[in-house]
C-alpha cells in the first residue's frame, strides 16, 4: 500500500512534467523559432530542478530504508521528472534543433510576384510574414499620381536567380525585380516643365496665362506639370530598374513566408521609399 | 509514569512483603547479660501512686526470675558452647522481579520513543488521504494541460503582431514634393512630409525653432508665419485672454507643425492651454513605455515626450493603471473591454473618432471597426466632454472621480488637424479646480467640437520641449504608461532649408 501510493505520486509527478515537454519540443522541432529566454534564467530554473531532484532521491532513500518506498521505481520516476523539466526549459534557450520544413519557400516566392503583378493584393499580403497590408490597392490621389502608379503596376517582373538557400527554418532566394523608378523619371520633370511652360507661353493668349501679380496661373503650371508626366510615361521602359534582392523567407505554421525588407518594399514602390 | 507503574506485579510484591514480615516474627532479641542490672525494685506502698494509676488496678509486681544456682549455671553455659551452631531460617524460593532504577533522563528517552512509535502506527491512514488527494490533482493538471497548452499558446505582444503600411500614400508624398520641386520658381507648392506609422519616434524638432515670450506681439508674429499651415483656420490664442501674470508663452513652428502653449485664468480656474495645428495626421501620435503594450516600465511623461522626439507632449489614458476600456496601438487590438467606457480613435487622417460605453457588442465588431475606420491607435479614458460640437453632460462614469474637484487633463479637437490639450490645475494652491463636467465646460468654450476627458491627478501634465508646463500636483511628476504628442515631420535634412 505505502509503495502504491508512492508510485501513484511519483507517476503523477512525471505525468505532469512530461505534458510540459511537448509543447517545448514542439517549439524546438517543427513550428516557430522559439524565443530565446535569457541563459541565467535557464541556468537557475535547471539548478532549481536539480536540487529537487536530489532532495527528493535522498528522502526516498531514507524512505526506504525504513520499508516505505520502492527505491528504484521512485529513483526513477523522480529521474525522468528531472529530465522532463531541464528539457522543457532548455527547450526554449537551445532554439530550433532539428527541422523538416514542408514546402518549397520558391513557391511563396512565385505566389508573392505573381500576385503583386495581377493586382491580387490579399493574396500577396497573405505570403508576408510581417506585414498585413501594404496599401497598394488604395488609389492615388490625383489623376497624375493614378497614371505613374498604373505604370508602375505594368512594370513589376521578377526573375528567381537560384535555387533557395535553405537553413532551419530560414531561407533566402536571390530574386530579380524589374519597376519603374520614379525617382529616376522624377528628374528628367522640372526640365519638361519648363519647356511646356515656354510653350503654352507662345501659344496661349497673356490673360491665361498670368494672374493679376503676373504670376503663372495654377492651371498652367499645372498643365505643363501633367504634360511632362505624360511625356515621359510614353516611354516608361527608359526608367526601369532592376535590383537583386536576396529574399528571406522564414517557416511558420506550417507554411513559408516572406520577411520584408526594405529593397523589396522600395521596389514595390517604385523606389520612392528612399 | 503510567506506564511504568504498570511494570509491577503485585503478586510479587505482595511475596516480598510476606518475606519480609516473616524475617520480622523469626526475629529473637539476645539476653541481657549485665550483672549490674539491678532488678527493679516494686514501688513502696509508701510512695503514692501517680493520678493516672490511681483509677488502674495495681498490677502485680513482676516477678524476678529466680536466680540459678551457680553449677547449674555453669553447665548451662557448657550446653550453649557445644551446641551446634543454629541454622539461619531458610527463605522460600520465590520469583521477584528487581526494580531498576534508572537515571531521570533514561525514563525521558523511553517515554519519547513510545511516542513516535505511536505516531508511525498512527500516520498511515493520513498519508492514505494525501495520496488520494493528490492523485485527482494530479489527473486535473493533466487534463488541463492537455486541453490548454500547445505551442502557439500565448498573450498577443508587439512583437507577434503584422505591421501595415500604406506605400500608395507614401508614393503620393513623394510626386507631391516632385511637383512641389519642378515648380518651385513658377508657383508655390506646399511639400508634404508624413511620418511612417511604424516609426517610434519623430523626426528631431529644430531647436531654433522653439521660443519663449512675453511679448504678444512677438506670438502674434509666429502665427502669421504659420498662415499656409493654419490654410485660413482661426486660432483659439489671442493676446486678450486673462493670461497668469507669469505670463510665459510658449511657441514652436516649422512648415509642419505649430505649437503655443500658454497659462490663463478660466472661470477662476488655473488652466494651461496647448494650441497645435499639423500638417498631417501622421503627426498625431501615441508613444507606449518601451514601445509595446503590456510593458510593466512606467516613465515620466518627460521622458517618454523626449525619446519621441515630441514638440508638445501630454499624458493619455495610463493603460496600464486598469483592465477595463478598448486599446489599439499601431492598428492591433490588445484589449478588448468595452462596457464602462467611452473611448476616443484616432485614424490616420488624425481625426478624433468617439466610441460610448457598451455601444459595441463583439471583438469582430471591434477588429471590423479599426479596418473600416483606418485605426491608428485609442484612448480609453473619457467621459466624452464634447462631441460634434454638442457640450455632453455625464451624471456618473466609473472611473475618474468625475464629481469631484480634481486636476484634470483632455484632447480636444478645434478643426481639421488643429487640436487643444489643456490641463486645469492648483495654481499655488490659491485656484479651485473642477469636476469632469466644468471641465467639459471649459473646453466648450474654448472652441473645441470634439473633446474627450483623459486621466486626472497627479497624471495631468502637458510637456513641452521636454519640460512639464503645468502646476503638477504635488510639484512632481507622476510616472506613466503611455503618451500622446504632436511631433514634427519635416525630415531634420531639411531644417536647415
Amino acid at each position: 500500500m505505502k509503495n502504491f501510493k508512492f508510485s501513484v505520486c511519483a507517476a503523477g509527478t512525471v505525468c505532469a512534467s512530461l505534458c510540459f515537454a511537448p509543447s517545448a519540443f514542439a517549439q524546438t522541432f517543427v513550428d516557430t523559432a522559439p524565443v530565446k529566454e535569457n541563459g541565467l534564467s535557464i541556468a537557475i530554473i535547471m539548478l532549481a530542478v536539480l536540487v529537487v531532484c536530489f532532495t527528493a532521491m535522498a528522502f526516498i532513500v531514507r524512505q526506504g530504508k525504513t520499508g516505505h518506498a520502492n527505491v528504484p521505481w521512485a529513483i526513477l520516476a523522480i529521474l525522468l521528472a528531472g529530465i522532463a523539466l531541464i528539457i522543457a526549459a532548455l527547450g526554449y534557450n537551445v532554439g530550433t534543433v532539428y527541422t523538416k520544413p514542408v514546402g518549397d519557400p520558391k513557391d511563396t516566392v512565385v505566389d508573392f510576384f505573381n500576385a503583386v503583378k495581377t493586382g491580387s493584393y490579399t493574396t500577396a499580403y497573405d505570403c508576408l510574414s510581417d506585414y498585413a497590408g501594404l496599401g497598394l490597392e488604395n488609389a492615388p490621389e490625383d489623376e497624375i499620381g493614378e497614371a505613374v502608379y498604373e505604370a508602375l503596376k505594368e512594370s513589376y517582373d521578377y526573375t528567381i536567380m537560384g535555387s533557395a538557400t535553405v537553413s532551419k527554418l530560414t531561407a533566402f532566394i536571390p530574386v530579380r525585380v524589374k519597376y519603374l523608378d520614379i525617382g529616376e523619371l522624377s528628374r528628367d520633370i522640372p526640365e519638361l516643365v519648363n519647356s511646356n511652360i515656354e510653350k503654352i507661353v507662345e501659344e496661349t493668349p497673356r490673360n491665361q496665362i498670368y494672374d493679376a501679380d503676373d504670376r503663372y496661373l495654377p492651371e498652367v503650371t499645372d498643365r505643363a506639370y501633367s504634360q511632362a508626366v505624360e511625356k515621359l510615361l510614353d516611354r516608361p521602359e527608359i526608367y526601369y530598374a532592376t535590383e537583386q534582392i536576396n529574399v528571406e523567407l522564414e517557416y511558420e505554421n506550417g507554411q513559408w513566408y516572406i520577411v520584408s525588407d526594405p529593397a523589396l518594399l522600395n521596389a514595390i514602390s517604385g523606389g520612392t521609399l528612399q | 509514569m503510567s506506564e511504568h507503574m504498570n511494570d509491577y506485579n503485585i503478586d510479587d510484591i505482595l511475596a516480598e512483603f510476606a518475606d519480609y514480615s516473616e524475617s520480622i516474627t523469626s526475629f529473637e532479641p539476645s539476653k541481657p547479660r549485665t550483672e549490674s542490672a539491678k532488678p527493679q525494685s516494686p514501688r513502696l506502698r509508701s510512695e503514692p501512686r501517680p493520678a493516672a494509676e490511681a483509677a488502674r488496678p495495681r498490677e502485680k509486681a513482676p516477678v524476678p526470675p529466680k536466680a540459678e544456682p551457680r553449677r547449674e549455671r555453669e553447665k548451662s553455659e557448657e550446653r550453649e558452647r557445644n551446641a551446634p551452631p543454629r541454622k539461619k531460617a531458610e527463605k522460600p524460593a520465590v520469583s521477584r522481579r528487581v526494580r531498576e532504577v534508572k537515571a531521570p533522563r533514561e525514563y525521558i528517552d523511553e517515554y519519547l520513543e513510545k511516542k513516535k512509535e505511536r505516531r508511525r502506527t498512527a500516520s498511515g491512514p493520513v498519508r492514505t488521504i494525501v495520496s488520494l488527494i493528490c492523485v485527482p490533482v494530479v489527473l486535473a493538471v493533466l487534463l488541463w494541460i492537455t486541453v490548454n497548452v500547445h505551442p502557439d499558446a500565448g498573450a498577443v505582444t508587439a512583437s507577434s503582431v503584422r505591421k501595415t503600411a500604406n506605400l500608395v500614400k507614401t508614393m503620393d508624398v513623394f510626386l507631391n514634393n516632385v511637383k512641389s520641386e519642378a515648380l518651385g520658381e513658377l508657383t508655390y507648392i506646399r511639400k508634404l512630409y508624413t511620418i511612417p506609422e511604424e516609426a517610434v519616434s519623430a523626426p528631431r524638432p529644430n531647436e531654433a525653432a522653439f521660443g519663449v515670450t512675453t511679448n504678444m506681439a512677438e506670438v502674434q508674429a509666429v502665427i502669421d508665419d504659420a498662415a499656409d499651415l493654419l490654410k485660413g483656420q482661426t486660432m483659439v490664442w489671442n493676446p486678450n485672454l486673462d493670461f497668469y501674470p507669469d505670463n510665459n508663452v510658449y511657441y514652436y513652428r516649422d512648415a509642419t507643425i505649430l505649437a503655443i502653449v500658454w497659462r490663463e485664468k478660466i472661470n477662476n480656474r488655473s488652466a494651461t492651454v496647448a494650441e497645435i495645428k499639423v500638417a498631417d495626421g501622421s503627426q498625431l501620435r501615441r508613444k507606449l513605455s518601451e514601445d509595446a503594450y503590456g510593458s510593466s516600465v512606467q516613465n515620466y511623461a518627460s521622458a517618454l515626450a523626449d525619446s519621441a522626439n515630441a514638440v508638445v507632449a501630454m499624458n493619455a489614458d495610463f493603460y496600464g493603471f486598469r483592465q477595463i476600456g478598448v486599446t489599439v496601438y499601431n492598428r492591433q487590438l490588445f484589449r478588448f473591454s468595452p462596457d464602462k467606457l467611452d473611448n476616443c480613435f484616432i485614424n490616420s487622417a488624425g481625426d478624433m473618432l468617439f466610441m460610448k460605453a457598451g455601444s459595441i457588442a463583439d471583438e469582430y465588431q471591434m477588429q471590423q471597426y479599426i479596418a473600416d475606420n483606418d485605426i491608428l491607435f485609442s484612448l480609453s479614458f473619457g467621459p466624452i466632454l464634447v462631441d460634434n460640437g454638442v457640450l455632453q453632460h455625464c451624471d456618473s462614469y466609473p472611473i475618474g472621480e468625475m464629481n469631484l474637484e480634481y486636476s484634470r487633463a483632455g484632447l480636444g479637437m478645434v478643426d481639421d488637424l488643429h487640436y487643444l490639450y489643456m490641463t486645469v490645475n492648483h495654481c499655488n494652491g490659491q485656484n479651485p479646480r473642477c469636476n469632469v463636467n466644468e471641465f467639459g465646460e471649459l473646453m466648450y468654450s474654448k472652441g473645441c467640437v470634439k473633446a474627450y476627458n483623459l486621466d486626472g491627478g497627479q497624471t495631468s501634465e502637458i510637456v513641452f520641449n521636454g519640460r512639464p508646463i503645468n502646476y503638477i500636483d504635488f510639484n512632481a511628476e507622476r510616472t506613466v504608461t503611455d503618451i500622446i504628442y504632436f511631433a514634427t515631420a519635416l525630415p531634420e535634412s531639411e531644417v536647415s532649408r
